[in-house]
């Protein structure tokens, strides 16, 4: 408790609520315009936090991704078109709204639900997170070793359509993982007699690359002038009253929950949830033969458990280092370049960064509760855009923050080619999401593996593995989801599949 | 048609992901042993995955997917910006931050969009003033430096 409140006494301050305030504004923003994610938008934002204290440049980019995962929704009910991938089931029920004269309601419903959406995630973060980081520290090299492996297969089986192209993606993840001085004896690996590249890949270069860069080389190809044609003149926004907070409290309560658990684990993010949040929101409405013909409430279901994601994702990221998702990964990006480590360390040596930066979550849901319930249908224009100036900018903004990493132009160079990678692997129907994971988890699934063997001490692996109750819990998931594919034929999880690829 | 298409995508991404993997087999042999193990062991199974896509295209294995379409201008267009974007990246240095970012900036978006409009020079000029003065000089982020600024 004594925490939570110096948190709180430590983020009221004016600088860093302006940080917030501009920070949600530009996930918004960012979140609003169709094809771009909120990855994206922590990643071209993570510069802007180098020059800022590791509280205020945390909030930032906390802040960016609650606004960018409520934005997308935006777009979805005005125009048809999700600004994110999160918000595809919204764009079902929402535009219907928009379709009747009903814009102004669905605008409402999403910015409230995704408000207690993020509210109830960011308190399961609040209230879990802190306890797991203590039970972190029984996490051994085995089960760091397990645990990574876990990641990597639930990576493969969640994120992509082809089973094969996920494992392909993921291996290419684990081998750019392996550069630089490998952890057992120091020898340098693919660093092509590059000094820049005996450390390794620089997360930070590499992930603006993979999802900034990619997506500005497929916006040229594909040589729209700008992102779709925008009128939101006849959308009327009408003033809101308390009532339209508490419209469906049963709703939020649950799908909040939903998007928090569908969050922490490792790849399943806010699309997947959203989903399923619909889909349960539908089996348990009095009402489920209204969904998809333009419902208040299935709006709310879709909106409170994509950004029920928002708190559960950051679940596993702060307290093991195992990103929920891609979005997730970059912010552990920039929690590296703050000199912080994740787990134990950051809850009590460093608890006057994660709490702030927990706190700094909730007041980025009240900042878009305000903006959005004031203002959201402002943001469909920003769809208006011009592509020309749009992926100028963003190229320019992942130049200066890819070099200000390490001061160093080679990392520009290491963005361009990831860049490139990025737009070859979309291309050809690729995901960059286990290609990130891969690169996260696979070094410190070769560190775990490599720090057992001098622990067997010559003994064998495999029972130094099985005398470890934790480690043998971890397999059992990890034969779990191995076989989650087989899974996907059950009538529940195809359902959910089927309504994600329909869309 | 489109399935078609993909499937040759899907070929021929195969063949040179599998030439890379083998490229990247042969450059591990030369480590020691225990540095070896585990990117040999990963290059084993890349290679085994994308023998089975490449295998795949040939019964009909292929997943529905989406095909990205390639208008022949608009490739065009791409592959002058990425020169430019390499250009860029290499005159930092030379010109500085600020001078290179404001001619790339007048540049690209002239490339992508050719017309004459004074909207292109305000937007490079306003875009390269804020990043410059914003990050360079109010948030103190280090900025390549050149001859000029």
């Amino acid at each position: 408790m004594s925490n939570i409140l110096m948190g709180i006494s430590l983020i009221f301050t004016a600088r860093n609520l302006l940080v917030i305030i501009f920070g949600t504004i530009m996930g918004m923003t960012f979140g609003a315009l169709p094809g771009f994610t909120a990855s994206m938008g922590v990643a071209v934002l993570i510069p802007l936090t180098f020059g800022m204290s590791p509280v205020a440049g945390l909030a930032l980019l906390g802040a960016v991704y609650c606004g960018a995962i409520y934005g997308g929704s935006i777009t979805a009910i005005l125009i048809a078109t999700p600004g994110t991938p999160a918000a595809a089931a919204t764009a079902k029920d929402g535009y219907e709204m928009t379709k009747k004269g009903m814009g102004s309601e669905a605008l409402k419903e999403a910015t409230v639900a995704s408000f207690w959406g993020g509210i109830i995630s960011a308190s399961a973060l609040l209230l879990l997170a802190p306890p797991l980081a203590n039970f972190a520290l029984r996490f051994g090299p085995p089960e760091m070793f397990m645990l990574a492996i876990f990641g990597l297969t639930i990576i493969v089986t969640l994120t992509s359509n082809s089973l094969l192209k996920g494992i392909i993606s993921g291996v290419i993840g684990l081998l750019i993982g392996t550069v630089g001085m490998d952890p057992l004896i120091g020898y340098p690996r693919y660093y092509f007699n590059q000094v820049s590249l005996l450390t390794g890949v620089q997360l930070v270069p590499a992930l603006i690359g993979l999802y900034s860069m990619s997506q500005v080389f497929m916006l040229i190809l594909e040589g729209n002038q700008q992102i779709v044609d925008v009128n939101v003149k006849n959308v009327i926004v009408k003033k809101p009253v308390l009532k339209d907070l508490f419209m469906y409290p049963v709703v939020y309560i649950r799908s909040a929950l939903i998007g928090t658990f569908v969050g922490a684990l490792p790849a399943a993010g806010a699309s997947i949830a959203s989903f399923i949040g619909y889909n349960e929101g539908k089996r348990f409405s009095k009402h489920p033969e209204e969904f998809g013909t333009g419902y208040r409430e299935a709006v709310a279901s879709a909106e409170a458990a994509n950004n029920g994601v928002t708190g559960g994702s950051l679940i596993t990221t702060l307290t093991l280092g195992i990103p929920g998702n891609s979005t997730t990964a970059i912010l552990l990006g920039g929690l590296m370049i703050q000199g912080l480590r994740t787990g134990h360390d950051l809850f009590t040596t460093n608890a006057h960064i994660a709490y702030p930066f927990i706190i700094s979550l909730f007041i980025a849901n009240f900042v878009f509760l305000i903006v959005g319930l004031y203002g959201a249908k402002y943001f469909a224009n920003i769809a208006k855009t011009p592509i020309n100036m749009l992926t100028t900018v963003i190229f320019v903004l992942g130049v200066m923050g890819s070099y200000a990493v390490t001061n160093n132009i080679f990392d520009v160079y290491i963005m361009l080619f990831f860049g490139l990678l990025g737009f070859l692997l979309k291309v050809n129907n690729f995901e960059a999401s286990p290609i990130v994971l891969g690169m996260i988890l696979g070094p410190i699934a070769e560190q775990g593996l490599n720090q057992s063997m001098v622990l067997a001490r010559g003994g064998s692996l495999f029972g130094y593995f099985a005398s470890r109750p934790i480690v043998i819990v971890l397999f059992i998931l990890i034969v779990i989801s191995l076989f989650a594919p087989l899974l996907r034929d059950t009538k529940f999880v195809k359902r959910v599949f089927n309504k994600q690829g329909s869309e | 048609m489109h399935k078609q298409d993909m499937t040759n995508n899907n070929r021929m991404f195969s063949v040179f992901l599998m030439i890379v993997f083998i490229a990247l087999y042969f450059v591990a042999l030369s480590f020691p042993d225990k540095s070896a193990i585990y990117p040999k062991g990963l290059l084993i199974v890349g290679m085994i995955c994308v023998t089975a896509m490449f295998i795949g295209t040939f019964i009909g294995k292929n997943d529905e997917e989406k095909k990205v379409f390639i208008n022949r201008d608009e490739l065009i267009k791409l592959i002058i910006s990425i020169a430019l974007m390499i250009l860029y990246v290499i005159l930092l240095t030379v010109l500085g931050y600020a001078v290179s970012t404001f001619i790339y900036m007048l540049i690209q978006i002239w490339v992508l969009k050719p017309e004459k409009k004074i909207s292109y020079l305000i937007v490079a000029l306003v875009s390269t003033t804020i990043l410059y003065v914003g990050f360079g000089i109010f948030l103190k982020i280090w900025l390549p430096k050149g001859l000029f600024f």
